[in-house]
């Protein structure tokens, strides 16, 4: 490739905002279109006469706060526990669904469906895979979409061996279609040549609102303890539009509560993949910290922060070094703190801490703002707590005063 | 104006139809642009855009992004660059994306850099486009990120043809000078 195609396409994954900010034909009026707008929904909602903040237009699903789960603190415990599980497999003790994880569940087939299809499957195989057909429903699908076959070139059409046994039960392995040249061409479908990860990336477990998603970086063997369950995953695949099915086991994570995620290995693959929950939703900070493992876990990358000086001038500044047990004193010290999220203003200022859990093989924000909250963007799932103006702001003249500077220069324009 | 985007990809997280067709509503006009933009051809446009929706239903879960219209538009921009190099190698290029990569040559460092990450790249010029103005930043992004035409560029910021040719090649120069001085190696 030429070095000015390869800036060009590296141009492409520029920052999202910048690319927002600039898609609209009159920015600037946009802009101050929405800024009239924001001032008008603050007004709105400080007077409360809306019909119901953003929010609660989606709101997150509700999951009691387990007790900390001491199945997770039995250390590495071998796979010859398979047998005598039974005694082990509580979600926590205050699962919404009321109920401890049992034999009941290896029966609980996912139900991740495609486009077109409705919820699925007879199992038709004894196989490490079982294919079932899907059945038609009279939701339609846009066109020229689901069932298109990839074109050359996209990474949903590249071709690789596959060491699972799943790709030998699958319907066909290629088709044939037309390229906008109008020659035919023949490509191997994606479900062939693709990662198991990512022909089954997610399933549910335990209950209908707990879903997992899967992680593309195996655990290492210290990383997955105790034997939980045995589930049936379901995949889908566009293409050919059939469902699969394959089973699979549930671990413990050492240092991770189940509710937030479990290490995963699929019949016929040797390894244990990390799975993190979704519908995720700790009802405390304290939770949070020690269901996710904060303490060992937890990585701090840079720090972003705009701020205006004496002068008023608008600063862009980026930091580093922070340490974990300074995050945890300024922000973590109050492990009671409720989860707010259905309830977070707006973030005046916020400070952004980049963090990553690379066991679960996440990466996420954490956000402090002035007005005292704290947002974590973490395990696909966000959640809010107040943590004070007070701490807040401590938090954030720590940073200023002992962080070490990456850059901090006055933002011009605008 | 469409579903929230929020809503949107809370359909894809259900592998609810719906997703797609509310994509569709909402940004197939938006993808429309980036790809015949780049690509010049009313087919091979729709395909890509076709292409990205089906992109968007593989990758969401597991993803969840945050900035719906980017990442799609992300996609679709990949998606007709490839499309495009293969054109090209089928000697049916040429266009606005040729002008493009011409113009893109006055960026290129002289000096071998030590910076190859990509992410780093890009983040790199993510933070050089942060430093302009945000006419300047828009009328950039707009040139080389969404391929508009100087003939578009000048019935959306204004001013005469020689005047954003201009304010675009200082830029390309200053972009030069930023990544020769971050030591970057393209």
């Amino acid at each position: 490739m030429k070095r000015e195609e390869r800036l060009h396409r590296l141009f492409g994954g520029i920052e999202d905002e910048l690319i927002e900010d600039a898609a609209h034909p009159h920015a600037t009026l946009y802009l101050w279109l929405s800024r009239i707008a924001a001032i008008a929904a603050a007004v709105v909602l400080t007077i409360g006469i809306a019909t119901g903040p953003w929010w609660e237009q989606s709101p997150p699903p509700i999951v009691d706060d387990p007790t900390p789960d001491s199945s997770n603190t039995s250390g590495t415990s071998d796979v010859s526990q398979e047998s005598t599980h039974t005694t082990q497999t509580t979600l926590g003790t205050e699962d919404t669904a009321g109920s401890h994880v049992s034999d009941d569940t290896t029966t609980t087939a996912t139900t991740t469906i495609g486009p077109n299809t409705s919820t699925t499957q007879k199992i038709t195989s004894h196989n490490n895979i079982s294919k079932s057909t899907t059945k038609r429903t009279t939701r339609k699908a846009p066109q020229n979409t689901t069932q298109k076959a990839p074109t050359t070139g996209t990474a949903a059409g590249k071709s690789t061996t596959s060491k699972h046994t799943f790709s030998t039960t699958t319907k066909k392995t290629e088709t044939e279609y037309k390229t906008s040249a109008g020659t035919t061409t023949t490509t191997t479908l994606p479900w062939s040549g693709t990662a198991i990860v990512d022909v089954f990336p997610t399933f549910h477990w335990n209950a209908p609102t707990y879903t997992y998603v899967v992680k593309k970086t195996p655990l290492s063997r210290e990383a997955w303890g105790a034997y939980i369950t045995d589930i049936n995953v379901t995949g889908y695949d566009p293409v050919t539009d059939t469902t699969h099915t394959i089973k699979a086991k549930l671990y413990y994570i050492d240092g991770t509560n189940n509710r937030a995620a479990v290490a995963i290995r699929y019949e016929g693959d040797t390894a244990y993949y990390p799975a993190v929950n979704i519908n995720y939703w700790p009802s405390t900070l304290g939770g949070m910290v020690t269901h996710l493992g904060f303490l060992t876990q937890l990585r701090i990358g840079n720090i972003r922060y705009d701020y205006r000086d004496a002068e008023d001038n608008l600063h862009q500044a980026e930091y580093a070094g922070l340490t974990y047990e300074k995050m945890a004193e300024w922000l973590f010290s109050d492990s009671e703190r409720p989860n707010v999220y259905s309830e977070t203003p707006s973030l005046d200022n916020p400070i952004k801490v980049s963090v990553s859990l690379p066991l679960l093989d996440e990466h996420g924000t954490l956000t402090v703002s002035e007005n005292g909250y704290l947002c974590a963007d973490l395990v696909s799932s966000q959640n809010a707590f107040y943590i004070g103006e007070e701490a807040a702001a401590n938090f954030i003249d720590y940073v200023q005063d002992h962080c070490t500077v990456v850059y901090d220069r006055v933002k011009t324009g605008d | 104006m469409g579903m929230d985007d929020h809503r949107i990809v809370a359909l894809y997280w259900e592998r609810d139809p719906r997703a797609l067709a509310e994509t569709q509503q909402k940004y197939s006009g938006y993808l429309h642009r980036i790809t015949h933009n780049i690509l010049q051809n009313e087919q091979d446009a729709q395909e890509c855009v076709n292409d990205t929706y089906l992109r968007a239903w593989n990758a969401i879960p597991p993803h969840r992004p945050q900035r719906l219209c980017a990442f799609l538009g992300k996609i679709a921009r990949h998606l007709a660059l490839d499309r495009y190099t293969a054109n090209t190698a089928q000697k049916r290029g040429g266009g606005t994306t040729a002008t493009l990569l011409e113009e893109w040559r006055d960026c290129l460092p002289d000096t071998a850099g030590q910076v190859e990450d990509e992410v780093a790249i890009q983040e790199t010029i993510s933070r050089f486009l942060r430093g302009l103005s945000a006419q300047h930043r828009r009328l950039f992004v707009r040139r080389y990120w969404y391929g508009d035409s100087i003939n578009d560029l000048v019935a959306t910021f204004g001013g005469s043809e020689s005047r954003i040719k201009t304010q675009l090649l200082r830029t390309r120069q200053e972009l030069k000078e930023f990544l020769e001085k971050e030591n970057i190696s393209v």
